[in-house]
């Protein structure tokens, strides 16, 4: 009977399981700091040593191509460049929300590595049930978090996250039995939807709006615009960032894998919904002049680049590997760069005393703190596209996937968009190195307010670089399937 | 291949006019009720009439505004507050309520399942055990503290 558990603690799957495991565990223990009433900073960087403790574990896990549990988990390098990445997610706000927090920091960050555990599990899952699961377990752990803080705003955004989440919740849940009715089978895999069904139909649609929900797709985004207005700063990058990833994540194997033979209405439903969601967007973010609901719609906006290569997918099929590669190292590759961007400006609001942070509080800025007025510019650009920052490849891959799969009219609608938005970041920047201070009391400007942005700017420029490693994404995009 | 779609449709239709008659025709049917001269009529000028309430109900008796018409009578005022302490009793019992439920599968089959199941369920139990844990550490189970 012992020698039983002994060898299941030998096999395959628990080794897989191990980063797992460790982060639920430290998840318990940080949580138990609250009975010492540990500092929160001790607290804190513990947090972030788990979460780079479980990166490096993932990193130097074997990738299998062979799968678990009768397809439920696969462990290929692209699930696990993916956990990374929202490992990382977790990390970049672990410091920077020591500002917001006042009490009770041990739920805060055991709340972040719980949310972690799911995030990890979603990755590398191939199964609805499973996905479901690790989605909920995120989600309900993303309610938590945005409600921290001390003011009634924080309530009143995570009140509205948590009610228009629980309907998108059941939309999930509706789609995947009415996937189950159309392919026996809650399997992700290539062969699971054989014919275009009636039903497969619906279970597109009811799936596409639950998961793009927490992408913030357009018809499915005005939550995100209040939620993110009304969390705290570091919060608002994580839900930004890492669970907009996580949502990704999952389009990217639900509707490329699970519905690989309705490629038609995948492409159809993925291109109005990109185009009316980037354009969208954007228009809105010009006449914004709340610095944090600009930066929400102009997350809206990224949303809509981000699901243009589900969209290309399904016109030009799976068997086209080359176009196919490319499109999927090229959103891997933009999902990387996009959590340092986007995450990086919503701490820069660390440093505006004002709860609702006009563009104006940030007037001369440049003279006040060149280094962060420098760092903030270089997100902003990346996030417009301009050439030098990580930004402008991801977005150049992304266009280039897109004229070679024969899509150039989108990609033209696309590069208008980002043209458009090159206005309102210029605008902030404007704002920030042409006029003189206003008021000379509005900011906080130390290290734990400065530091995480300045990072943020030094990785964005750096992730230029690693677009020689682009064919090295290529194999990971293999893995998708599986 | 529309074939597939066209019971999708007929449903669709069926759900929008069930939909149609259980919120708007039944209730206004309802309020005939109280129009003595009339009656319940079914003509359809009067249900088109009532529907965009022309006129507006005519209450008589003071049970239609009850809360539950069938008699029980309603305790307390609505805009009394709850205090949040019940919330968070809430929740622990949920902790334990989901514990139990998972337990049962297990439970069934105990004796078959063997060593592995029983140390999982094990962990699986400290778990939701901690917390338990952690919420009474913290204070959480004291009553109006």
């Amino acid at each position: 009977m012992i020698d039983q558990f002994f060898s299941a603690l030998g096999s395959n799957i628990f080794y897989a399981f191990i980063p797992v495991i460790f982060l639920g565990i430290f998840g318990f223990i940080v949580l138990s700091l609250g009975f010492v009433n540990a500092p929160k900073k001790i607290v804190a960087w513990l947090t972030f040593a788990v979460l780079a403790v479980t990166a490096i574990l993932i990193y130097f896990m074997e990738p299998t191509n062979s799968t678990f549990y009768y397809g439920t988990f696969v462990f290929n390098k692209f699930g696990i460049y993916f956990a990374i990445i929202m490992l990382i997610s977790g990390m970049l706000v672990t410091i920077p929300a020591l500002i917001g927090i006042h009490q009770k920091s041990e739920i805060f960050y055991s709340t972040l590595i719980f949310v972690s555990v799911g995030m990890v599990i979603a990755a590398f899952s191939l199964n609805l049930i499973t996905i479901f699961i690790a989605f909920e377990s995120v989600s309900i752990g993303t309610y938590v978090l945005s409600s921290f803080g001390k003011s009634k705003r924080n309530l009143e955004g995570s009140i509205k996250y948590f009610f228009t989440g629980t309907i998108a919740t059941a939309f999930i849940l509706f789609g995947t039995s009415f996937f189950f009715l159309g392919t026996g089978s809650f399997n992700l895999s290539v062969l699971s939807a054989v014919k275009p069904a009636p039903e497969i139909t619906l279970a597109l649609i009811f799936l596409i709006i639950g998961f793009g929900f927490k992408m913030a797709i357009f018809p499915m985004h005005q939550w995100a615009i209040d939620t993110y207005d009304g969390t705290e700063n570091s919060v608002s990058a994580f839900l930004a960032a890492g669970s907009k990833i996580l949502a990704y994540l999952i389009i990217l194997r639900v509707f490329i894998v699970g519905f690989s033979s309705d490629g038609v209405d995948v492409y159809y439903l993925f291109v109005i919904l990109s185009i009316l969601t980037m354009t969208y967007g954007n228009i809105v973010a010009l006449s914004e002049t709340n610095l944090k609901r600009m930066l929400a719609y102009s997350s809206v906006a990224q949303a809509g680049y981000l699901i243009l290569i589900p969209a290309l997918i399904g016109a030009v099929g799976i068997s086209d590997t080359s176009v196919f590669n490319l499109a999927i190292a090229s959103a891997i590759y933009y999902s990387l760069v996009y959590i340092f961007m986007k995450g990086g400006s919503f701490l820069m609001i660390n440093t505006l005393k004002n709860e609702n942070a006009q563009i104006s509080d940030l007037s001369g800025l440049s003279k006040r703190a060149p280094g962060t007025a420098v760092s903030f510019a270089i997100l902003l650009l990346a996030l417009g596209g301009i050439p030098i920052t990580g930004g402008f490849f991801a977005k150049y891959f992304v266009f280039l996937s897109l004229v070679a799969g024969g899509l150039w009219w989108l990609a033209i609608i696309a590069i208008i968009n980002s043209a458009i938005s090159v206005f309102y970041y210029f605008r902030v920047i404007l704002y920030m190195f042409g006029k003189s201070p206003e008021k000379s009391d509005n900011m906080i400007l130390n290290a734990s307010t400065k530091v995480p942005v300045i990072v943020s700017a030094f990785i964005t420029v750096g992730l230029s670089i690693l677009i020689i490693y682009l064919p090295v994404l290529e194999t990971a995009a293999k893995g998708l399937f599986s | 291949m529309l074939d597939g779609y066209i019971p999708l449709l007929i449903v669709l239709v069926l759900l929008i006019a069930g939909m149609i008659g259980l919120f708007s025709v039944l209730p206004s049917l309802s309020e005939g009720r109280y129009k003595k001269s009339k009656g319940v009529s079914l003509k359809v000028d009067d249900i088109v009439s009532s529907m965009v309430r022309e006129k507006g109900p005519e209450v008589k008796d003071g049970a239609y505004l009850e809360t539950y018409e069938s008699g029980e009578v309603a305790r307390g005022e609505i805009g009394k507050f709850v205090t949040v302490q019940y919330f968070v009793i809430i929740l622990l019992f949920v902790v334990f309520d989901i514990d139990i439920v998972l337990l049962f599968p297990w439970a069934m089959d105990f004796k078959a399942l063997g060593i592995l199941p029983f140390i999982e369920t094990l962990v699986f139990l400290a778990m939701p055990l901690f917390i338990v844990l952690y919420a009474f550490k913290e204070g959480y189970m004291r009553w109006m503290k």
